[in-house]
């Protein structure tokens, strides 16, 4: 007898079979019990009564490989068994997602398109385990991404809620470095170069936040609340002085220019957080402080030319002695910048 | 290729996994990384699972900022630094909820009035300040009342919470959170000598159906030499000073827990003591 002859003759016996194509052409039958544990290929069967031949074969997503579809085959193969112990499923699982971490992704994205939650999720799981307390430069090295914020992006201010100092001290730093990528630009285009002195030691500084463990500022958890800013805020008033280095015209070109950059990066942190509220007319000036305070935080860098020498070495000093402090007792300085708001400083002193 | 290939949402799934630290830092690694790790569906999952019932049983304290309309248009990673900051009233308003910044945990703080002081409820032992009465070089309270120890030789506070309202498989600690009215008072030799508190008082803590655990002792007054055995305060960031009571881990089996603060050994008179509160945290 021919096997067709075998099929009409034992229905039941035979178990239906489902037919797949993934995006390279290639077609391959699967037990219908199995396939049909993917809500996106049952909704094809069902819905649109796809995939009961070849020629009718289901087109998988993109995303699909067939190593991968082989591996969600098999991952629905065991899972879709309904006598299974929870114990026996836990175990399959961890055994099954042992692969590297580029397979994976991989497969969160192969399962992802066929809604198959539940192995996104294991997946997912695993993954966040391999990211866990990674630093970005590690997590962009370990999936390949590509490091595409600006300088400027990484280096927004921190949300001071609670004028720490340390705070505004890492602001400052940041206003400083801002101010020196400015000027690097300007003086790239003018093709001169110079030997800034502090230079090296706030990069090295910051690419050692950055990079080793540049998440400080956002450790810091950004906050909602509005910025106490009122240095911030003083210095604004001061107007630039037109006999300052670059002619008047220049800086207050490039001020306006970095002000339209820096107010578009402003702009765009704050549109995170603005959301529409119709009746909160009372939280909307909070948030527009917010925005004319960060804004203000920008413009730190312009202004700290305009300060008073004397005051501006000391507040270079501070700057500098918090960078030497944050490079020699850095672990001690994570740990407190890490537990802010939660410190409990025993009481030594009192009044 | 790796993590690029899979879409926002995807990434936001893993970051959900992570931690909320984890999910600050991750803003660092790529503008599509950022976006995820900002996104509602991570800080969805670092909030406590019943947060929205808890803000919308919050007793409005009158600031717009607070009232739960508002805070429901936050987004959920503003709404969890919200959370952090600012504690906000529930019940009848004499028990704040806030949660733990770093692990997503809820706080609790029992006001001074949810608290079971023996004679509070007599005027010449103990004096019930409304907060805005409280002299300014006092820290603020976060209730309408604290309770001010006049005069009493037996100082008994209880507090009881339960558990089940708690963050699941936690460790906890209670602390007794307090500060003296003879800080405001200028002239250095002077400042403790009224409250008869200079003697430790003992603390602690048990599940409501098992007998009394062990009392540790407690020293309340700041100064303290470090050498006496026992625990020692701690000033809070809002100024309050606070006490460690005890600890206890919330497992899904015990219902009640009683801290207890007790001075009714030494038969003196002890004053000038404010109580805030006992506040519930993780450790």
């Amino acid at each position: 007898m021919s096997e067709v002859d075998m099929q009409v003759i034992k229905p039941e016996m035979m178990k239906s079979y489902i037919w797949l194509q993934t995006a390279d052409g290639s077609i391959q039958q699967v037990e219908q019990e199995v396939a049909m544990f993917c809500p996106m290929i049952c909704h094809e069967i069902l819905q649109k009564g796809m995939g009961s031949s070849k020629n009718y074969a289901i087109s998988l997503p993109q995303r699909v490989n067939p190593a991968m579809l082989s591996l969600i085959l098999d991952y629905c193969r065991f899972h879709q068994v309904p006598g299974r112990s929870n114990k026996e499923r836990k175990s399959f699982d961890e055994r099954f997602i042992r692969m590297d971490t580029k397979r994976l992704c991989e497969l969160t994205s192969a399962a992802d398109s066929l809604q198959l939650k539940p192995l996104v999720d294991l997946t997912s799981r695993a993954l966040a385990r391999i990211i866990e307390g990674k630093t970005p430069e590690e997590i962009r090295e370990i999936f390949h991404l590509p490091d595409d914020l600006t300088e400027e992006e990484k280096l927004e201010p921190l949300k001071n809620s609670t004028d720490d100092p340390r705070i505004r001290l890492l602001n400052r730093l940041y206003a400083r470095k801002r101010k020196e990528l400015k000027e690097r630009d300007k003086l790239k285009s003018v093709e001169a170069e110079e030997d800034r002195v502090d230079d090296r030691s706030v990069d090295d500084l910051l690419s050692f936040i950055n990079g080793g463990n540049g998440e400080v500022r956002k450790f810091c958890f950004t906050d909602s609340k509005g910025v106490k800013t009122s240095k911030g805020k003083k210095k604004n008033r001061r107007r630039k002085d037109p006999q300052k280095n670059a002619s008047a015209d220049e800086s207050v070109e490039s001020h306006e220019k970095d002000s339209n950059c820096l107010n578009f990066i402003c702009h765009r942190t704050e549109v995170d957080k603005l959301r529409p509220h119709p009746g909160e007319t009372s939280k909307l000036p909070d948030e527009e402080d917010e925005a004319f305070a960060h804004k203000v935080e920008f413009d730190d860098g312009d202004i700290d030319d305009e300060i008073d020498p004397a005051l501006k070495e000391e507040i270079d000093r501070e700057v500098e002695d918090f960078a030497r402090r944050l490079n020699s007792d850095w672990p001690e300085r994570m740990q407190e910048i890490l537990s802010l708001g939660q410190e409990r400083r025993p009481v030594h002193f009192f009044h | 290729m790796g993590v690029t290939a899979l879409p926002e949402e995807c990434i936001a799934t893993i970051i959900s996994f992570t931690s909320p630290r984890d999910a600050c830092r991750d803003a660092l690694v790529s503008r599509m990384f950022g976006s995820a790790a900002g996104s509602d569906l991570v800080w969805n999952r670092f909030l406590p699972p019943d947060y929205q019932q808890i803000i919308s049983e919050s007793v409005s304290s009158g600031s717009s900022s607070s009232s739960s309309s508002s805070l429901n248009n936050l987004s959920k990673k503003d709404l969890y630094f919200h959370l952090c900051h600012n504690p906000i009233l529930i019940g009848n308003g004499n028990r704040s909820f806030a949660i733990d910044k770093l692990s997503g945990k809820k706080c609790y703080m029992l006001g001074a009035r949810e608290l079971s002081i023996i004679w509070g409820d007599t005027p010449q032992y103990w004096d019930w300040t409304p907060s805005a009465e409280m002299p300014v070089s006092l820290p603020q309270s976060r209730f309408s009342e604290v309770a001010h120890l006049l005069d009493v030789c037996w100082l008994d506070i209880k507090g009881r919470i339960e558990t089940n309202i708690l963050s699941p498989n936690t460790r906890y600690g209670a602390y007794f959170v307090y500060t003296f009215v003879s800080l405001a008072v200028k002239g250095e030799d002077e400042k403790y000598y009224n409250t008869g508190l200079d003697r430790p008082v003992k603390v602690s803590i048990r599940f409501e159906n098992e007998n009394e655990g062990n009392a540790t002792n407690a020293y309340l007054l700041p100064d303290t030499p470090e050498e006496h055995d026992g625990r020692h305060p701690h000033m809070r960031e809002d100024m309050w000073m606070e006490i460690e009571i005890g600890e206890f881990f919330t497992d899904q089996v015990h219902g009640m827990v009683e801290m207890c603060l007790m001075e009714i050994e030494n038969g003196n008179w002890k004053s000038g003591l404010v109580v805030h509160g006992i506040e519930l945290r993780p450790k």
